[in-house]
């Protein structure tokens, strides 16, 4: 997607991208089972996590269960002194000392005094029980049998997969790892026969999708190819001339790939895909010229006739696609490129080599018979000019009453994730606490540990602005990781083992505590001030990943984003932020840099659709050299679109910025029509074969784009609705407003 | 992920200008969400008293290192003065009524009432030595107590008429003899007992008792 982003996209739209590809969420997988009774179902959790963590796919498994934070625990553990803010000077002295064991003893009968029991000879001062807090994972679902059990009694499981989620095969497999694990732990639960597995998380999400779009494409692209091939074999009755057809498109994809791979140096998929779509109309090039060539009329004859028209048709499309070459975006400059380079070169091939390689004598037999019904509208004279007025001027009218605007604000729509998933994954994360994160403090370093050092010192902050109620919480790589100035800092506040006993045998002089208990205190810090100073390695796997979720190395710089939670009131903090003289650190509302990005995207698809028409306008006025003649192009194409938005909004509805980059392509496509439909054709015969070339290929187009709007996928979707309502229109109001009268 | 000082709120539906903020601060090994999954919050709402509740969980080191009281007061009260209330009240649970009487013990004045549920009030050996000396009142300073359990027995000793106090517990409850000690101090109509033990079938029976008794209204 990062080419499909502004170009002068800020830190915190990088922000945005960096959440969307990396970080720990992208690993994500949620896991939730229903059907048996909760005894049963904490018994297949169990199992099915035990098969999990065997498996080197999953970085960890959580449950709830003993296992599920082990290793984070062990390692809070052993490096408790070097990770806790609590050590430092005057913790480790008599007085720091005797208040710790004066704590400890009175809370030692509460119901805390079970977890204190069990740490206090080798932690007396609660370093492992104040990392606690910030290490674990949040609070966590309700859990019965010790294993997370959500509202209605789905048990939840919480999976990292080694993979990211846009490594989609490794994610597929991992999602087959975890049918296989869920089918032979419910074989082996007795009870659990009925058991559900349900999963969501952006992996799942990215296997669906693929899935979905490569059966869509598939299925819809062997049916429209079929539905081509039938009507042209129609019209031609000749195989060879059908292929022959296919040879401006694929020349021109062959040249646009390599423009854009010249001026961009790599080409993006999308461009590809999209850009396909683009120049499918250099299909109708053939198809105008195979069509237009009467019986015993040589190809280059025919040309000469068509090609002015033709050679119009072209320049208006390569004229309007070009204005896509003054995007913002990366990806819209690319596909302008790449459409302008593929028409261009698929004109050029249909002017100078298809002549040359048409069978001799060649006339498509079966054309006239598809001019029929359109020469029947063509032939209606009184009625037809007040109705098209009439249908564009209702839907215009209808557009300008739409209630709240035409463009689509909700970002949701474009997203390709079916409704019915959306849900199961708002419920699951919900219930596993595991919330989306809006607010984000963002800032970038030189190098590794000066960002963790400024991490410090936002954490310093952010405590501030949670400990007077303005965030709910907070996370920053330091907590992780904290600096190796800080560790080496945390180090020199630990006392040799000489003062550090000296110190203890005064301040628990009068407590009831038993000599010796304290040994394994003594033995850790020694320990602790000659370990090594941890790095990202030392961490666990579920710690690293969380830690690189927050700390990104791109290029030569460091990126912190540090996630906050329940900002109450988002103005005071970011003023808060702003106080605090960190430099560069910017405060980030994800879901305003959405919406700012979706203008952005909205604005400038309406630019380029509004100046690609305007520069249509004008090229067709260099051609045609006449103010009425491009009138009688352009009204037909102007209420093709009115009436398609207006049939698109019907009932409410949005314009995706698919559609309107359909409204392009309509023009693109339609304009082809219209300067046919306008020509001069001083032979009835050869404008009845001209009216078959425009019916055939739209007939063509509006079957391919017609399939295309089945698809599941709203891209797809919206550009085919959006292509074929208009090309028929454009093909039926072209007609209706033909000036030239045909006989009764 | 540094929770500050978890703390969940529940509005009350009933329409009100006079409004109360109840504080809940629970024991250890509970979470926040507990509050409401254990009745605690619709019991208040059910019936119809327009009392907002703050259903909080403070990290337990905390309690390990005295800040309790600072933290809660810059986290969810000084903000809910801020917001305008102006009667709030403090129940505790367990460890939670330890937090809420030393909170109470240094801003009194702040406080309409206090909700003690099965409180923790000092170790065995401070209970069993202010039994020796003949009850909460007969205290001597010379105690050998911890700092906290001192500044408790302090304030109970001298404790002002406001805020209001109420105690619950169950008969079977491990920490019952200092409720006893407590109770002996206190009149009898804020005293509920049950006869359940540390658990929160008995603080949900106790908190009953004290919402049809009227406490927290004025």
């Amino acid at each position: 997607m990062a080419a499909f982003l502004p170009r002068s996209s800020s830190i915190a739209q990088q922000a945005l991208t960096d959440q969307v590809n990396n970080g720990a969420a992208a690993h994500l997988v949620l896991l939730g089972i229903q059907g048996a009774p909760p005894q049963v179902l904490a018994r297949l959790s169990r199992d099915l996590a035990s098969r999990l963590r065997r498996q080197p796919a999953f970085i960890d498994v959580e449950n709830g269960d003993e296992q599920s934070f082990a290793g984070i625990q062990r390692f809070v553990w052993t490096n408790r002194y070097l990770l806790s803010p609590g050590v430092m000077s005057g913790r480790f002295t008599q007085a720091g000392l005797h208040a710790a064991l004066e704590n400890d003893l009175g809370l030692l009968g509460s119901d805390m005094g079970a977890a204190l029991q069990a740490s206090l000879a080798a932690d007396p001062t609660g370093e492992a029980l104040r990392l606690a807090g910030a290490l674990a994972p949040g609070a966590g679902p309700p859990s019965a049998d010790g294993i997370w059990l959500g509202a209605d009694g789905t048990a939840l499981l919480l999976v990292h997969t080694a993979a990211p989620g846009f490594d989609i095969d490794r994610t597929q497999s991992a999602l087959a790892l975890i049918s296989q694990a869920f089918a032979a732990a419910r074989g082996a639960t007795p009870g659990a026969g009925a058991a559900r597995l349900a999963e969501t998380g952006p992996g799942v999400f990215a296997v669906h999708i693929r899935d979905t779009t490569r059966s869509d494409v598939t299925r819809l692209s062997i049916l429209a190819t079929a539905g081509a091939v039938c009507l042209l074999l129609f019209a031609y009755r000749s195989p060879i001339v059908l292929l022959l057809g296919l040879l401006p498109v694929a020349t021109g994809a062959l040249a646009a790939t390599a423009a854009v791979a010249l001026a961009f140096g790599f080409v993006h998929g999308i461009t590809l895909g999209f850009g396909v779509t683009l120049i499918g109309e250099s299909l109708d090039y053939a198809i105008y010229l195979f069509t237009q060539t009467a019986p015993g009329e040589t190809p280059r004859h025919t040309l000469a006739r068509i090609w002015p028209t033709l050679r119009l048709g072209a320049a208006t499309s390569v004229v309007g696609f070009s204005a896509m070459l003054f995007s913002s975006f990366v990806g819209f400059a690319q596909l302008g490129l790449f459409s302008i380079t593929g028409l261009a070169a698929a004109a050029c091939v249909t002017r100078f080599v298809l002549p040359h390689l048409m069978p001799r004598g060649f006339f498509a037999p079966g054309s006239n018979l598809l001019a029929k019904p359109l020469l029947a509208v063509m032939r209606r004279r009184n009625w037809r000019g007040p109705i098209v007025a009439a249908l564009a001027l209702a839907a215009a009218a209808a557009l300008l009453t739409h209630r709240g605007g035409l463009g689509d604000g909700n970002l949701a729509n474009l997203s390709p994730i079916p409704q019915a998933d959306q849900a199961l994954d708002q419920t699951l994360r919900h219930d596993l606490g595991v919330s989306d994160q809006r607010y984000f403090a963002v800032f970038q370093a030189a190098d590794e540990q000066k960002a963790l050092q400024e991490s410090e010192a936002l954490g310093a902050t952010l405590q501030n602005l949670a400990t007077t109620g303005k965030l709910g919480g907070f996370d920053v790589p330091s907590a992780t990781l904290p600096s190796a100035r800080t560790q080496r800092a945390r180090q020199d506040a630990l006392p040799d083992a000489a003062a550090l006993r000296a110190a203890f045998t005064q301040a628990s002089a009068n407590l009831p505590f038993r000599p010796n208990l304290f040994a394994p205190f003594f033995a850790d810090v020694a320990q602790a001030r000659a370990a090594p100073l941890l790095t990202q390695s030392s961490l666990p796997p579920a710690l690293q990943l969380r830690l690189q979720s927050m700390l990104l190395h791109e290029g030569n710089g460091w990126t912190v984003i540090a996630p906050l939670t329940a900002v109450a009131d988002p103005t005071s903090v970011a003023a808060a932020l702003a106080a605090a003289h960190l430099p560069g650190l910017q405060f980030v509302d994800l879901d305003q840099q959405s919406a700012n990005l979706l203008r952005v995207f909205q604005t400038d698809a309406w630019h380029l659709a509004t100046f690609g028409s305007l520069a249509i306008l004008a090229i067709l006025l260099a051609g045609l050299r006449a103010p009425r003649r491009v009138a009688a192009v352009a009204a037909p194409l102007a209420a093709a679109v009115i009436v398609t938005a207006a049939l698109l909004t019907l009932g409410g509805g949005k314009l995706s910025i698919f559609m309107v980059v359909g409204f392009l392509l309509i023009i693109a496509v339609g304009s082809n029509y219209c300067l046919f439909f306008e020509r001069a054709e001083p032979d009835p015969k050869m404008h009845e074969r001209a009216i078959a070339s425009i019916t055939l290929a739209n007939l063509c187009t509006v079957s391919a784009y017609g399939l295309m709007s089945l698809s599941r996928i709203p891209v797809l979707h919206d550009i085919g609705m959006t292509v074929a309502i208009g090309t028929f229109l454009s093909l039926i109001f072209g007609a209706a407003l033909s000036a030239r009268r045909l006989r009764a | 992920m540094t929770q500050a000082f978890t703390c969940l709120h529940h509005r009350a539906p009933a329409l009100a200008t006079d409004r109360a903020l109840l504080v809940m601060l629970p024991g250890a090994g509970i979470e926040a969400a507990d509050f409401a999954a254990r009745g605690m919050i619709s019991a208040v709402h059910d019936r119809g008293l327009p009392i907002d509740i703050a259903a909080t969980c403070p990290e337990l080191d905390l309690y390990l290192d005295g800040d309790i009281t600072a933290a809660l007061h810059s986290a969810v009260i000084t903000p809910a003065i801020a917001q305008g209330y102006r009667r709030i009240w403090l129940l505790g649970i367990s460890l939670g009524g330890m937090g809420a009487l030393l909170y109470a013990s240094i801003h009194a004045t702040l406080l309409e009432g206090v909700i003690l549920l099965a409180p923790f009030l000092g170790t065995q050996g401070t209970i069993a030595a202010l039994e020796a000396a003949g009850g909460l009142n007969a205290w001597p300073p010379t105690l050998g107590a911890t700092a906290p359990e001192r500044q408790m027995l302090a304030w109970l000793q001298n404790r002002p008429p406001r805020p209001k106090l109420y105690l619950g517990y169950g008969e079977a409850d491990r920490f019952a003899r200092g409720h006893r000690l407590l109770a002996a101090t206190m009149p009898a109509s804020h005293v509920m007992t049950e006869m359940g033990g540390h658990d929160w079938e008995t603080w949900a029976a106790l908190w009953g008792q004290m919402l049809d008794a009227g406490a927290v209204e004025r």
